[in-house]
């Protein structure tokens, strides 16, 4: 049975017949990977911490890559953690260009008056990217130790290092007063 | 275990995770990115093509010619030798590109100097150009960076370009301007309003798509309290959908155009855009009375 998606509305329906620019076996890759990771994308972005119209950029920024990139795409053994990874380096760098303009960002300026923005989705705002990415996978993802080295090229220690330091950063997090500073 | 210990750990970000759903708008809105971006990559596919075809046709063309340029003219000089003197003339260096990075398009031609009192406005190398009212895109005014590829159209507007040798940042003080820039065959928009600041090239390349743009501007427009914003919103969709009718972004342009008319309460007017966006475009689908209405009773409930 085809799969059922989302149309701009919101209406389920057939994705047979979405878009018609759909020709080439490659723009129908990217599409397919679109409709699978497009939401999960979304939420990276926006537990990461950008603004929910960074966050559409952040998907968009990513797929132009796979659309430019395809054959590496193609070559990822998981693709999930890969388009994972590269929505946190994303949405890191919105982030960081975010705060060097120096004036108001056109994103701030034009964003909607109400609707939800973060509602404390951020909660991986301000971590460093490796932690940020090595509990995405591990958590989210569900990707073992050795997994997540495989997928950011490092050693096992390292990630057990990642998630140690990236788990202490979110108790004191959650809980601030089980944490108190060194004096 | 590691795992019982890291409880907290994982409803937090399970709970995070939740709240970072996407709604039905943001999914509209990455889908109509993210079908612009089909659409302009399918397009650059198609000139890249066609340049490629008309180079290969250019070059056997050119070969031909100047082998049989070449024929004629050893004819010539075989006759004409040895009584002719040759002489070459110094080949004159063709001057270098102008450095400005913004240019000031008016009905008259280009201007080279700032003039408050109409017409005569700055070629800017470095430095400012300001846009007063009576400069207007319908009478033919705009800005272009040419080196960036940008145009910015005011619509009866004030705004300031400050340009550097690499980048122009735009302020809106009034009214709104459509920047549209041209990056190869993609066009793409950004609608600004009074109190945005931009700058180009970074809006250039990256979030600037008209359906995205179109879509903050109708947001934009359901939170603007001024009247003569609003009107000067739906004017910016209006020519941006009238300039480029079959633009894949159109068809959603309409939709938001319909809404916009809607909740401004021309009702009349917002239902038939929003039929036209129906029937441009399957995929817009749903009763347009009952999305009317919802638009205006919006727009009711905020206290406009």
């Amino acid at each position: 049975m085809a799969p059922r998606v989302t149309n701009l509305l919101g209406t389920p329906r057939d994705d047979t017949h979405y878009p018609d620019t759909m020709a080439s076996d490659e723009s129908g890759y990217v599409e397919r990977l679109y409709r699978a990771h497009r939401e999960r994308l979304f939420r990276v972005a926006m537990v990461v911490g950008v603004a929910r119209e960074a966050a559409w950029d952040v998907v968009h920024e990513v797929f132009r890559d796979v659309l430019a990139h395809t054959d590496r795409y193609r070559a990822a053994e998981n693709i999930e953690a890969y388009l994972v990874t590269a929505a946190v380096h994303t949405a890191r760098r919105a982030r960081v260009a975010a705060k060097r303009r120096e004036s108001r960002p056109l994103d701030e300026a034009l964003d909607a008056p109400t609707g939800p923005q973060s509602g404390g989705a951020d909660l991986l705002r301000g971590l460093p990217e490796p932690e940020a990415t090595a509990l995405l996978l591990h958590y989210q993802v569900g990707l073992s130790y050795s997994e997540i080295a495989a997928v950011m090229k490092v050693s096992v220690r390292h990630v057990e290092t990642l998630l140690e330091r990236g788990r202490a950063a979110l108790r004191t997090r959650l809980d601030p007063d089980d944490h108190p500073r060194e004096p | 275990m590691a795992d019982d210990r890291d409880d907290p750990i994982r409803t937090a970000l399970d709970r995070a995770w939740h709240r970072a759903a996407p709604t039905d708008e943001d999914l509209a809105a990455m889908d109509a990115q993210f079908r612009s971006m089909l659409a302009a990559n399918a397009s650059t596919r198609r000139a890249a093509a066609n340049a490629r075809r008309t180079r290969v046709l250019l070059a056997v063309g050119l070969a031909a010619a100047a082998g049989v340029a070449l024929v004629i003219r050893r004819a010539v000089l075989d006759r004409q030798a040895p009584a002719m003197a040759h002489h070459t003339a110094p080949r004159e260096t063709a001057p270098a590109a102008p450095a400005w990075a913004a240019q000031v398009v008016s009905p008259g031609g280009r201007m080279d100097a700032r003039d408050d009192d109409g017409g005569r406005v700055a070629l800017v190398h470095e430095g400012t150009v300001e846009f007063s009212g009576h400069h207007r895109a319908d009478q033919g005014y705009r800005v272009r960076i040419p080196s960036l590829d940008v145009d910015l159209e005011p619509l009866g507007t004030r705004f300031v370009v400050e340009v550097t040798a690499t980048r122009a940042r735009v302020t809106v003080r009034e009214g709104v301007v459509q920047a549209t820039c041209h990056r190869g065959a993609r066009l793409s928009y950004a609608v600004l309003g009074a109190g945005d600041v931009a700058e180009f090239p970074a809006r250039c390349d990256d979030t600037g798509d008209a359906a995205l743009a179109l879509y903050r501007m109708a947001q934009r427009f359901e939170g603007d309290d001024r009247a003569a914003s609003r009107v000067s919103l739906v004017a910016a969709v209006e020519a941006l959908v009238a300039r480029h009718p079959t633009h894949p972004s159109a068809p959603h342009a309409r939709w938001m155009l319909g809404r916009a008319r809607c909740a401004m309460g021309d009702v009349g007017e917002g239902t038939r855009a929003l039929r036209e966006a129906q029937q441009r475009d399957a995929h817009l689908v749903g009763d347009v009375e009952a999305v009317c209405r919802a638009a205006a009773e919006r727009a009711h409930d905020a206290g406009r």
